[in-house]
């Protein structure tokens, strides 16, 4: 019964991104409210979620918006095996651990953006998109992670059941 | 094998086989009638959305920034006071010099037909900038036609069509140029996007002598877009004498950060694009040749 309300979450969430979001600008970059949530989600809740979530995110941000929808898909994977790494490093703190979950991930997804336009044959200063881009875009999605992280772990159980 | 086994892996290769089908399926060109129903099904919902957050947004960026606002406001008047004064005075001019030209020049600026369009995404990756419009190709809309600001001034070319809406590539993205003319020596240069958002002038001879506030206006030159167009004001101009091309830099006219409603000029054909030697040419020649 929970599968059609996080797909119509995912929707929903995916809605918002492409079209309110990026009016609220900071640091110079929209912030990617998908990306972190996914990050807190992967981290906090079940995991089997997130590993269906993910790609669906991936499809829906590239049917809904300029980039491809392979493209998409591929710069979301990265969160899942960065959050999965959890059970390898065992973090003493999962509040940090998403934080840095939230910022690899970010990381990963503008490189792999990145990487797809200069593939696309688009024309790319890496070095100003690493200043302008890239660390906006980690301090602008770390500081709407500490606020979502509480959405998304307080009203889930403490025990994973993952 | 135990690493095959995992069920992390097994997902992770799965995610490859589906990148792999959705870049396949986009090559082939399967993925567009898809693109084209969600944007048709979920188009007026981002609309809707945009415009909520709009006035939001504005409060909350604007909040700790009452001082830069009230300047900002008092430039914005000086500035209206400035344009009211050259619009009267172009006006005295238009009728005192009613010619043939002119009058011709009125009826060819009447004949342009533009459709009004609003802005519903913008770019969501912060390294290319376009923006997503609400009409497509079910309102005329083709690949190449100029983009307006309200004021008449350059937005960007449109980029992508689908049926019920269309992508503008800005005037200011790393992979636009536009020919263009320095409107007071008419000297042309090519204006090109700038990864810091605003926009520098290539090619343009040292004797066009730029000087900030100058203004730089489409050259209409390779038939990609109309004449005329208000681009960019200079903001600075550097160079030696010994130097060929003056280094010139530009701010958009258009409110590229801001704009909520563009004219597509539907009316305006772009020329195909160039044979491949002949772009080979332009390139090393007289400049650039492509809009996008």
């Amino acid at each position: 019964m929970k599968w059609p309300f996080l797909v119509a979450g995912t929707l929903g969430l995916t809605l918002l991104q492409t079209s309110a979001i990026p009016a609220f600008e900071l640091l110079g970059v929209a912030p990617n409210l998908l990306l972190v949530t996914l990050c807190c989600w992967a981290v906090v809740r079940d995991r089997g979620e997130a590993l269906a979530l993910v790609p669906l995110a991936g499809i829906c941000v590239g049917l809904l918006s300029h980039q491809g929808m392979a493209e998409s898909v591929a710069a979301y994977v990265p969160l899942i095996v960065v959050a999965g790494l959890r059970d390898q490093i065992r973090p003493p703190s999962e509040y940090a651990w998403t934080l840095a979950v939230i910022i690899i991930a970010t990381a990963l997804h503008f490189f792999a953006v990145a990487l797809a336009l200069q593939v696309d044959g688009a024309s790319l200063d890496w070095l100003v998109a690493l200043t302008d881009v890239a660390v906006p875009s980690v301090l602008t999605n770390l500081f709407l992670g500490a606020i979502v992280y509480w959405l998304v772990r307080l009203p889930t159980p403490r025990a994973r059941t993952a | 094998m135990e690493l095959l086994r995992s069920r992390l892996a097994q997902w992770l290769l799965a995610m490859v086989a589906l990148v792999a089908l959705l870049a396949t399926l986009a090559a082939v060109g399967v993925a567009q009638p898809i693109e084209e129903a969600a944007s048709a099904v979920f188009g007026p919902a981002q609309r809707g959305l945009r415009q909520a957050a709009e006035p939001v947004a504005n409060l909350v960026q604007n909040v700790d920034d009452f001082d830069r606002v009230d300047d900002e406001n008092r430039a914005l008047r000086n500035r209206i006071e400035q344009l009211e004064a050259e619009l009267a005075r172009a006006h005295e001019a238009q009728i005192q010099f009613r010619g043939r030209e002119a009058l011709l020049a009125v009826q060819e600026a009447q004949d342009e037909i533009f459709v009004l369009a609003e802005v519903v995404t913008r770019d969501l990756t912060g390294l290319q900038d376009v923006l997503g419009l609400n009409r497509g190709g079910n309102d005329g809309i083709e690949v190449g036609m100029p983009v307006l600001a309200a004021g008449g001034s350059l937005v960007g070319v449109i980029a992508e069509v689908r049926p019920g809406s269309a992508f503008v590539r800005l005037v200011t993205d790393p992979d636009a140029s536009v020919r263009a003319l320095h409107q007071l020596t008419r000297s042309e240069g090519v204006v090109r996007g700038d990864a810091s958002g605003a926009l520098r002038v290539d090619f343009l001879p040292h004797s066009a002598d730029a000087q900030p506030g100058h203004v730089f206006v489409t050259s209409g030159l390779g038939g990609l877009m109309p004449k005329g167009i208000p681009i960019g004001r200079v903001t600075s101009a550097e160079g030696s004498a010994q130097d060929v091309f003056r280094r010139v830099r530009l701010d958009p006219i258009a409110p590229l950060d801001e704009v909520e409603l563009v004219l597509i000029q539907v009316t305006f054909q772009p020329a195909p694009p160039l044979e491949p030697g002949a772009e080979e040419d332009a390139e090393a020649g007289t400049g650039e040749a492509a809009v996008e």
